[in-house]
């Protein structure tokens, strides 16, 4: 064959890398040279050929593999941050003796060594090292946030065992950098979050409608939720927050009842902070603390959806360490069994006692995920064995632990609740804890808790791990006050509108007050329970929708200084027949000076109408929440509410940010 | 979010917008998946390592400055990466093999599929993925940037960390020994293989 000098030069031309004037030269070349024109063909047909060697596509769950392996290497980059931090702190102290050291010796020998020369000049020379030594500290200190070294400095003496070891002396700030390390990933239309559309309540007239009933709530998860979004920097969706679970994820600093009483009611007026032309009142109920020895004997069903959808880091992993913290606090006189479910359930303890820890323990670990979900015949399985382990006046639960993924079986959300409802009748209740974040269902979740006389919590991190099964796992696990519902009714003397402040699902119809057979919250021993209305006064000028007078009936007003009274009905947990309590608040209890319960309280209420972008939110304003919970944060010695301030914060930038 | 070029959408992510990490995902796993798929031997360590080129995003994401194609920056991690699975894979190898350097005589490295075989398997793509496999890896690695994720040579340079004379003669010289191996076989496809 023929050779051309220019042969090379098709290579070029293929891919475009000729100037525009060689690439001329070049195709008036092609046109009159057969080696350079052959070579072009042989290329193009080369590249052809190429062309039918493909490559399938990336497999359907690439991009949550991905989001799982970001996940784990935050956490385990949050851990290694743990590892290190003796040695972060270690070093600039050995660095800060050896100055003070070498400082004092030296001091010594310059002034001939003696020693009570040394006595006298010490503390001066201290004071004037302070700025030397204080050096490498500072050094240690500036790429990192305030926040980020405090916390690092209350780790020393951490040991790198497992997080969940030695977890009872652990303070907020330790658990709290396990927590905060995790970058959770982020939601996106194909992560399927379920939540129930809220309305808020309207403004009624009191003398429409006098009567205010709703039943108590003490679940958190939605705090819980709103958490997790704005850790993931972003603003929660509005049906996910429930104003109410905000408020009521925090414990407030109410009296222990002194009568007979399960509980105390406290109430309490003052100015609306956020429509100062309103009144915000206050209604506080305070279940008796139980010590967990005096607690009654616990027959615990744990029931553990072990799916496939289970296996991310913050599910099945997460669980493992919660369930140790709650087994480590078990007693001898406690019964537990273990009940999974995946495609199908099986029973993995029946009913070991409290005392044999181990056994307990082993089974948690034992536990792997896999396969799809059958969460109805899980359910059934564990009550027939909370049944059949029934004790009497005893603590009988069945503890559901899942990310409410029931994919497989009966899945049909009221057939499940119909099976729970069932169920509640023979005196089981039922705790539901939330996992997870991609198709954590929580509408389905927060009904099936209550359907079955039950709570629910979501856990997220260990340090809600902690406040469910330790702190107050007294109330998690015990029941004082079953069917627990408020009225209120407003004396239209003094009050011309009202507005329930969150509970909005919560609601009852005013009949069902002193109907026993309807079912409603349930107060756990310890627990708290707020309730905020905001009320305007009978001589506002604000209009509101009405009724028309009526032609038959005529209301008359008795006048009054009573401002509203607050009847309470409940349930002693294995009765059936309710006890009525009453209070009734005067107008004159108006305080110009709120107790902090009372500030805090509207601080995170009004947060709420803020991520909820409320239409009653009037003057609200993150400035404001910051400034109130802030000065109301009291002793917080478990650091929740520091956690809320930086949580309004993230929300004021991130709103911020989107206008 | 669609309308971000990825180096707005790379800025985003720095500033901890976890959305546009998932933009960027969906732009990308494709062509980042098929990259690895072809210079890989072993079709299941694949996805494995193209999650990982993912997950390298996400950990040196403050590293990328936006002066940058993206699109360079996120292949070279993965052309580091599938240097790195190797040399973990086999660890006494750690230097590029002497037909590597384009300078150097080029000889067909790995043995490839006789016309005998290949008449029985006839099945063109599976040769062509016999005969890429074959070539240099650094002539393939160009090879494949240029005729399947269609990259300019200043492009491959920058991901191969090779001058633009050097992907050149890469390119060139992987041309040249499949078409040598190829062409015939398109001929013999026609009705005409003699040898």
């Amino acid at each position: 064959m023929d050779k051309c000098h220019f042969v090379a030069q098709v290579n070029d031309y293929l891919d475009n890398q000729l100037a525009a004037l060689a690439k001329a030269r070049f195709e008036e070349h092609l046109k009159i040279c057969p080696v350079c024109s052959g070579e072009l063909e042989r290329l193009s047909k080369l590249r052809e050929q190429l062309k039918t060697w493909r490559i399938p596509e990336a497999g359907e769950g690439f991009e949550s593999s991905v989001r799982n392996k970001i996940v784990a290497w935050e956490l385990e980059r949050g851990d290694e941050k743990m590892k290190i931090k003796p040695l972060v702190i270690l070093v600039p102290a050995g660095v800060l003796v050896g100055v003070i050291i070498f400082l004092l010796v030296g001091q010594m020998y310059l002034k001939g060594g003696v020693l009570g020369k040394l006595r006298a000049t010490e503390p001066i020379q201290l004071a004037k090292n302070v700025p030397a030594v204080q050096a490498p500290v500072k050094a240690v200190k500036s790429p990192l946030t305030t926040f980020e070294f405090a916390e690092r400095v209350a780790v020393i003496g951490y040991s790198a065992g497992p997080v969940y070891k030695g977890y009872d002396s652990f303070s907020f700030a330790k658990m709290a950098g396990l927590s905060l390390g995790v970058q959770y990933p982020p939601q996106s239309e194909f992560f399927e979050e379920e939540y129930s559309r809220l309305y808020d309540n309207d403004f009624l007239l009191a003398k429409d409608n006098p009567l205010s009933t709703f039943s108590i709530d003490v679940d958190t998860a939605s705090y819980s939720n709103v958490r997790r979004f704005l850790h993931n920097n972003q603003l929660p969706p509005r049906d996910a927050v429930r104003i109410e679970e905000m408020i009521n994820y925090f414990t407030y600093d109410y009296p222990q009842p002194t009568g007979s009483d399960p509980f105390s009611i406290n109430t309490e007026v003052a100015a609306c902070p956020w429509n100062t032309a309103h009144k915000l009142v206050l209604i506080g109920l305070q279940g008796r603390k139980m010590e967990a020895q005096n607690l009654p004997p616990s027959n615990l069903v744990f029931l553990i959806d072990v799916s496939g959808s289970m296996q991310d880091y913050n599910k099945l992993p997460l669980l493992k360490p919660a369930f140790r913290l709650l087994v480590k606090q078990l007693r001898p006189q406690d019964k537990v069994s273990i009940v999974v479910y995946a495609e199908s359930s099986g029973v993995v303890l029946d009913s070991v006692s409290g005392a044999e820890k181990d056994k307990i323990m082993q089974a948690i670990d034992g536990l792997t995920a896999g396969g799809s979900t059958a969460g109805a015949e899980g359910i059934d399985r564990a009550y027939e064995i909370a049944k059949k382990n029934f004790v009497k006046d005893g603590n009988n639960r069945v503890i559901l632990a899942t990310d409410g993924d029931f994919n497989v079986g009966i899945t049909s959300e009221s057939e499940l609740l119909r099976l729970i409802e069932e169920r509640r009748e023979s005196g089981i209740f039922l705790t539901v804890l939330g996992f997870g974040m991609g198709n954590y269902k929580d509408a389905k979740m927060e009904k099936l808790a209550d359907k079955g006389n039950g709570s629910i919590a979501y856990l997220d991190n260990l340090l809600e791990a902690k406040k469910v099964f330790a702190t107050q796992l007294t109330g998690t696990l015990f029941t004082i006050a079953k069917d627990v519902k408020i009225q209120v009714e407003f004396n239209p003397a003094k009050v011309k509108a009202y507005r329930l402040i969150g509970y909005e699902n919560r609601k009852l119809e005013n009949k069902d007050f002193s109907d026993d057979k309807k079912d409603a919250g349930e107060l756990g021993a310890g627990h708290t329970v707020t309730t905020l209305y905001e009320v305007v006064p009978s001589d506002s000028k604000e209009e509101f929708a009405k009724t028309d007078d009526l032609k038959y009936q005529q209301v008359t007003v008795t006048p009054s200084d009573e401002l509203l009274t607050v009847k309470l009905r409940y349930k002693d947990p294995t009765a059936d027949a309710s006890k009525l309590l009453t209070r009734i608040i005067n107008a004159k209890e108006e305080t110009v000076q709120p107790s902090e319960n009372f500030r805090f309280a509207s601080g995170v209420a009004e947060f709420g109408l803020l991520l909820r972008n409320s239409q009653y939110k009037a003057n609200a304003s993150y400035q404001s929440v910051l400034e109130r919970v802030k000065a109301a944060k009291g002793v917080d010695s478990d650091g929740y509410r520091a956690d809320l301030i930086k949580l309004v914060e993230i929300a004021q930038m991130l709103d911020a940010e989107s206008k | 979010m669609q309308d971000l070029r990825d180096e707005e959408l790379m800025c985003q992510y720095q500033k901890g917008d976890m959305l546009a990490m998932g933009e960027i995902m969906r732009r990308y796993k494709n062509p980042v998946y098929n990259f690895i798929h072809r210079l890989s031997r072993n079709s299941e360590e694949t996805e494995d390592l193209a999650q990982e080129v993912f997950l390298r995003v996400h950990q040196y994401r403050a590293r990328y400055t936006p002066s940058g194609k993206f699109s360079t920056w996120i292949f070279s991690i993965a052309h580091n990466l599938f240097i790195d699975s190797i040399r973990k894979r086999y660890w006494l190898v750690l230097w590029p093999r002497k037909e590597d350097n384009p300078d150097d005589p080029v000889e067909f490295a790995s043995p490839t599929p006789s016309a005998a075989e290949e008449s029985e398997r006839n099945d063109l793509a599976e040769i062509v993925k016999r005969c890429i496999q074959g070539l240099p890896f650094l002539q393939k690695e160009a090879l494949i940037l240029r005729e399947y994720e269609r990259m300019e040579y200043e492009e491959i340079a920058a991901i191969l960390n090779k001058s633009l004379g050097t992907v050149k003669t890469l390119i060139h010289r992987a041309r040249e020994n499949l078409k040598n191996k190829l062409l015939p076989y398109a001929e013999e496809i026609k009705g005409g293989y003699h040898g």
